[in-house]
């Protein structure tokens, strides 16, 4: 009984997915617990540096909330677009099965992303929540349209990455490096009105920034997001990365496979 | 049916282009099961991937309307860190078998694999022996046109060749399988007709005995 293409794919989806939330939570003693852990480590230090010892408030904001909502798209992103690129590596065994190709692999590494940052998110909310931040969500339609472009964003930057990488694999290394800086200047930690004005208009080039103004100003109902942020200019840049990224999968795609 | 033309394949190494093949053309008769043997980087192990859609030719077509299984190798395609069950469930959800086909197919891997609790210890605690058969109980676990089997056999006891060659026996009243292995006692039991690859060329041989001694020259 033949599958459909489709099926086949769903079915190769399901099971790596499975595979790879296997492999993270694994026997480790800590496995599960550190998988969930670490982001919300991250945040809680990341506040800690920042409010208590920086000093730095935002006006008609909770910090943290800010950088919850600031911190774990940003992180999602992030790690779909890198570990996008790191999976053909990592899964190279797998192309032995036919069914298995680098796509199957890449939209496993999105769902696996996409579940674990829910999680991190909804615990680390309902907790802000508890201890009596304000956490309301001015409208969460949007915010949640804002997300899913921004999902669409890192994968066209992951598709990308992963074209350059088989091109050249010596880059992997610099483009996890250029990661860091990244951090520093999307808008994460600190919001764009913090940085030197005179750099504005530079920054605002940065897709993640525009991503994570446009976030913030669905959920604060007071919040002015920097002069120069643009729905428009993220769409483009979306369907530019898409593209790009597909024709050249479509290209590479066997290369990609390869020993 | 089940053909290669013009196929050419080659990797690229420090060095330059190594060609395996170039311009290869063969046709395995039908219904026969292969022996394909040759020395040591012949490209028998491309060819076999090749075949099994593993790996993709730089030119030509590899045609077929068979249902070919996955390049059965010493282990690949495992995750360590995950045990041979979870292993096993993983291959059947991709290849399509759910629900109670699933529990049958995991029950029967268990039963061939012989390896007893260990098949909830994660895969990479195994030694080669305990792998090559989690690996080839895996692929008789499904139904196949075409097996393709590469050097999995060798690593077996006297126990487990006589199970897997009575296996190999069930399974060829319905199917056939292509074999990579330097026993050539093997070949003579299991196999019709012989490839021997040398030099980027691949030989018919349709008397098994021929084509050993070719070998051996």
């Amino acid at each position: 009984m033949k599958r459909t293409s489709i099926q086949v794919f769903r079915a190769v989806v399901y099971a790596l997915t499975l595979r790879e939330m296997q492999g993270r939570f694994g026997r480790a003693r800590m496995g599960a617990m550190w998988t969930l852990f670490e982001p919300i480590a991250h945040l809680v230090a990341l506040t800690l540096i920042m409010v208590y010892i920086r000093g730095r408030t935002i006006p008609g904001i909770d910090y943290p909330v800010f950088l919850l909502v600031s911190l774990t798209p940003f992180l999602l992103y992030k790690n779909i677009a890198l570990r996008m690129m790191l999976s053909m590596e990592a899964n190279k065994a797998l192309f032995a099965y036919k069914q298995i190709q680098p796509f199957s692999s890449f939209m496993g590494r999105v769902v696996v992303e996409c579940v674990l940052s829910t999680t991190v998110f909804i615990l680390a909310y309902l907790t802000l929540t508890w201890i009596g931040m304000s956490t309301t969500i001015a409208k969460p339609a949007e915010w949640v349209l804002m997300l899913f472009l921004g999902l669409f964003f890192a994968i066209g930057l992951g598709l990308v990455l992963a074209a350059i990488a088989t091109l050249m694999p010596e880059s992997k290394f610099l483009i996890r490096l250029l990661f860091m800086p990244l951090y520093l200047i999307s808008g994460v930690i600190i919001p764009p009105s913090s940085y030197p004005s005179t750099w504005l208009p530079i920054l605002m080039l940065n897709p993640f920034m525009n991503v994570l103004e446009l976030i913030r100003s669905n959920i604060f109902p007071y919040y002015r997001p920097a002069d120069g942020t643009s729905l428009s200019y993220v769409l483009e840049c979306t369907l530019v990365l898409l593209f790009l990224g597909m024709a050249a999968y479509r290209l590479l795609r066997y290369r990609m496979m390869a020993i | 049916m089940f053909e290669l033309r013009n196929v050419t394949k080659s990797f690229l190494t420090p060095r330059g282009r190594r060609y395996i093949f170039q311009n290869l053309n063969l046709v395995l008769p039908a219904g026969k099961n292969i022996g394909l043997i040759g020395r040591n980087g012949a490209g028998k192990t491309t060819l076999m991937r090749l075949l099994g859609g593993a790996d993709t030719p730089d030119s030509g077509r590899i045609i077929t309307d068979k249902n070919i299984s996955w390049p059965v190798g010493l282990g690949g395609g495992f995750q360590g860190s995950l045990t041979g069950r979870e292993n096993v469930k993983f291959v059947c959800r991709v290849q399509g078998a759910t629900g109670a086909q699933m529990r049958a197919k995991v029950r029967y891997v268990e039963a061939f694999a012989e390896i007893g609790k260990w098949f909830d210890e994660p895969v990479k605690s195994y030694s080669s022996g305990m792998r090559s058969r989690l690996a080839f109980g895996l692929s008789m676990a499904f139904d196949f046109d075409y097996y393709l089997i590469d050097e999995v056999l060798s690593v077996g006891d006297h126990h487990i060749r006589e199970k897997s060659t009575r296996v190999f026996r069930e399974k060829m009243q319905k199917s056939n399988i292509i074999l990579v292995t330097h026993s050539m006692g093997q070949i003579a039991k299991l196999c019709d007709v012989v490839v021997l690859l040398k030099e980027g060329r691949a030989t018919l041989y349709n008397d098994v005995q021929e084509g050993i001694k070719a070998y051996q020259q």
